[in-house]
């Protein structure tokens, strides 16, 4: 076990590096120059220069690059074209943020994609099992930033409501965060549950056809040990592997979440740079998604290999 | 009433989980944590936020009604503002539009209000008096005004308290001379800035300045608001706590999220500002900004577009109040004069004529526009001639367009029509210029470019583009000489530089009005290559709780000064 660990972790890195380098390079050598966005449409070539040396755009390219990769390696991304803060400021600050609205994510997508996903498996084609497929179909047909909106603007039409803008800490006020995160944490969830429900289902559905199920039941084993103790660990491998996968796609939903309903994360940050070219900041970010997703990839394959002994051994 | 059985504990935990129990669980489980989360919806504040449902009089009446001090506004902006300073450009017209939100912690020696009469756009604000011994000077008495800070916070504590003085002033205008502050020709080359005595200022200028008030210290072009000279510091202003003699004091900001202002209980101003104090959140999306007013979160919104103010007006009925005002965006189609066949002022002339712009107003800002003959910027208009004097040249006759383009020298190549595509009502402008222009027989290519490559290809001369979009521009922006984003749209002709140089030098108002309606008249003759096609209509909403709202005062200062404005709580 330990080699095998040591060996994924091996790999992280270089990985790590060519995402680094690809980052860099892909944005460092688009056309056009990120100062003209920046000091105005109205600037001197005075201001434009001031810029240049400000941020270091007047150095060769390579230099850039391993200035900028120490900084990443320092945990100081240096800051952002519009000044303010710097990067690293606001990754601790905004964090917590969009770190709560990943698990809240993930919980409430792997809770129910995985629950729903046994129950529709365990009543294959009866009733509850065509109703968990329909809103399976229906979950991935939805586009996210659809249900938010409708989320929002429904209750403001009907009844005046809407959920609490303006975010305060879940320690000084844990019922107000809980109004701002959980209804858009749900509906954002829908797509992966649904996701995660069919994959679930289809494997709960091969194994519960095993040989080893009919014998445990030939045996009189009731059907929630059968379920949860001999069904559910087996067909855990394509549902780590899908939720792993589902945990990337996560930081796409807290850029919607985020933005939608004003909650001061990294996804809000991220989006704002995109849309104000700051590409130091969208560097950063790019970089803190590749870890995550990279972190993720990690843990899942220590998992298959806690779950799965056969695949340590190989 | 439900009727239960009593049952203990031992006896239920004696009884086997049966499968159907097992389902049952967990789908009761699923629908409770489902219940759980949206009981998250409740809204317990109801009742505060409950607006005034008593309609109040119209806008203009408002500002009649007696001042009554009270009431936080909450107002929501599209981005964070990322820095504090008042000199360094925040980074395009949404962040431009969250620097208004600071504002109100600084003020500035006069201002420029929106006035159809140019003779009435000056308003003294710090400066008590202004005197004009000479065509060249301008001595200044300011007011007694004191910088304050929120009395919590411990930064920069030393200039609490402390009186603004002219030395402050002339500290101010030495430092937004050097980059990266924003500044004019004016300031960098043509002005000097004494202080005299403790409150008095003279302003000298080496060449008579026509537009020397709005030149010179204009709030609204991030040069003219008074700071402590010990903040006179790119980092110190972009990341301390402002400090200014303004209507408002910084109370806190939570990144990302929200932002508080109270109350300066020390405004020169008596009795000023009649609110207690501001707030202010970050809500990006517009639907969302829609939704938190319509649910009274909020109580003052810019509204996106006429149909989004309709709707919510419907709606909402008396609960809230809105208007409609001429903003000073202004639309202007560019033609490249460097490359053929623009030189040919045939062509120029077919585009002008050729160009439907009550169908885009139709069709692109769903009749919400107006029609605009300016050359010049419409955010100063100082004398406009308006659009039917130059009707005659400029007004659309698609057959004649036909016909001066046949007979031009146009050879039928393809032009490129270059616009930046982050912006998707120009987008659908050029879709329907080029369909106007192609209906007369251009040949053009649409090719949208992210903004900085757009303002590559734009920029310098000659310029990579035949057509493009642009706003209007300014005088000084119109010379050949001059001007940077916009020295591709001047028309290089001597006798309108000469004019042009003569507007920016004549401090006599009735010789410059001749002047700038000559210009205007000039300028449709000789078919500029910036065509002004319209300026757009702002639509703001407020709950019928705000009172005192004085816009025909203030046009433009919507979410920045609002002197006047109070809550009826």
């Amino acid at each position: 076990m330990i080699r095998y660990t040591l060996r994924r972790v091996a790999f992280f890195f270089p990985v790590l590096l060519a995402a680094s380098a690809l980052t860099f390079f892909a944005i460092a050598l688009l056309p056009g120059d990120p100062a003209l966005a920046f000091v105005g449409e109205q600037a001197e070539q005075e201001q434009i220069d001031h810029f240049h040396r400000t941020h270091g755009l007047d150095r060769p390219i390579l230099e850039r690059y391993v200035d900028w990769l120490a900084g990443m390696v320092r945990l100081d991304p240096g800051r952002g074209y519009l000044g303010g803060a710097t990067i690293g400021d606001e990754l601790r600050t905004r964090f917590p943020v969009t770190a709560m609205i990943m698990v809240f994510i993930f919980g409430f997508t792997v809770f129910f994609g995985t629950a729903f996903g046994i129950v529709a498996a365990a009543m294959q084609n009866r009733w509850p099992d065509y109703c968990l497929r329909f809103f399976s179909v229906l979950g991935q047909a939805i586009p996210d930033f659809y249900l938010l909106t409708l989320l929002l603007l429904i209750p403001a039409i009907l009844w005046r409501y809407s959920p609490p803008f303006g975010y305060v800490p879940f320690w000084e006020d844990p019922l107000r965060a809980l109004q701002q995160v959980v209804p858009p944490t749900l509906l954002i969830s829908i797509g992966g549950t649904a996701t995660l429900l069919r994959v679930t289902r289809a494997a709960m559905l091969e194994v519960l056809r095993q040989d080893y199920i009919r014998t445990a039941r030939a045996r009189g084993v009731g059907q929630f040990p059968i379920l949860l103790r001999h069904a559910a660990p087996n067909a855990a491998l394509p549902v780590m592997t899908l939720a792993g996968a589902l945990m990337g796609g996560l930081l796409g939903g807290t850029v919607i979440l985020e933005n939608i309903t004003s909650l001061p994360g990294l996804g809000q940050y991220t989006f704002n740079a995109v849309v104000q070219q700051d590409l130091n900041v969208v560097m950063a970010m790019t970089m803190y998604a590749a870890f995550l997703v990279l972190t993720t990839n990690l843990i899942v394959d220590l998992l298959y290999a806690a779950v799965d002994p056969r695949i340590r051994y190989r | 009433m439900t009727n239960v059985d009593y049952e203990s504990y031992w006896n239920v935990r004696a009884r086997r989980l049966s499968r159907r129990r097992l389902l049952h669980g967990v789908g009761v489980t699923a629908v409770g944590a489902a219940a759980v989360s949206l009981v998250g919806c409740g809204d317990d504040d109801d009742d505060a936020n409950e607006p005034d449902l008593v309609a109040t009089a119209a806008p203009s009446a408002q500002a009649t009604e007696q001042p009554r001090a009270g009431g936080v506004l909450r107002q929501a902006d599209g981005a964070d503002p990322t820095h504090f300073s008042p000199f360094h450009q925040p980074a395009d017209a949404p962040l431009w539009n969250v620097w208004r939100r600071h504002s109100g912690y600084w003020d500035t020696l006069w201002s420029m209000r929106e006035s159809d009469d140019p003779l009435n756009q000056v308003q003294l604000r710090l400066a008590e008096s202004i005197e004009q011994p000479d065509e060249l000077t301008y001595i200044v008495k300011m007011r007694e005004a004191f910088f304050h800070n929120q009395p919590l916070s411990a930064s920069n504590s030393k200039v609490n308290g402390r009186m603004l003085t002219a030395e402050d002033v002339v500290a101010r205008y030495a430092f937004i001379r050097k980059p990266p502050a924003v500044s004019n020709t004016l300031i960098n080359s043509q002005l000097t800035v004494t202080a005299l005595e403790p409150l008095r200022l003279q302003f000298k200028t080496s060449v008579p300045a026509g537009l020397f008030y709005e030149a010179s210290n204009s709030g609204a072009m991030l040069r003219g608001q008074e700071v402590p000279r010990e903040m006179l510091d790119e980092e110190t202003l972009k990341n301390d706590v402002p400090i200014g003699t303004g209507l408002f004091m910084f109370k806190s900001i939570q990144l990302g999220s929200s932002e508080e202002a109270v109350r300066n209980p020390g405004y020169f101003l008596k009795d000023h500002p009649y609110l207690a104090g501001k707030q202010f959140t970050l809500v990006p999306d517009p639907a969302a900004r829609e939704v938190a007013f319509r649910a009274g979160q909020l109580d003052y919104l810019e509204f996106v577009d006429v149909k989004q103010a309709d709707a919510v007006t419907a709606d909402m009925g008396s609960r809230i109040k809105h208007i409609a005002f001429p903003t000073s965006k202004g639309i202007s189609c560019v033609m490249n004069l460097k490359r053929p066949p623009f030189n040919d002022v045939r062509v120029r002339e077919a585009v002008y004529r050729g160009i439907d712009v009550d169908r885009l107003i139709r069709i692109v800002w769903f009749g919400d526009a107006v029609r605009t003959g300016y050359f010049s910027d419409a955010a100063t208009a100082r004398f406009p001639l308006g659009y039917k004097a130059v009707e005659q040249y400029v007004g659309y006759d698609k057959a004649r367009a036909k016909q001066l383009l046949d007979a031009s020298n146009y050879d039928g190549h393809t032009l490129a029509f270059v616009i930046p595509n982050d912006t998707p009502s120009l987008a659908d402008a050029a879709r329907l210029i080029a369909e106007d222009l192609q209906a007369i027989g251009f040949k053009t290519e649409l090719q949208p470019e992210a903004r900085n490559i757009f303002l590559k290809r734009i920029s310098p001369k000659p310029g990579d583009f035949d057509f493009t979009l642009a706003g209007l521009q300014d005088y000084e922006l119109a010379q050949s000489k001059t001007g940077n984003f916009f020295k591709n749209g001047t028309l290089e002709d001597p006798e309108i530089d000469a004019l042009l140089a003569s507007i920016i030098t004549t401090v006599d108002n009735e010789q410059r009005k001749v002047q700038s309606q000559r210009f205007e008249l000039l300028m449709a003759q000789r078919y500029s290559p910036l065509v002004p096609l319209l300026r757009t209509i702002g639509h703001v909403g407020w709950s019928s709780r705000v009172k005192g709202l004085d816009f025909e005062a203030s046009k433009a200062g919507v979410g920045g000064w609002q002197p006047n404005m109070w809550l009826d709580t």
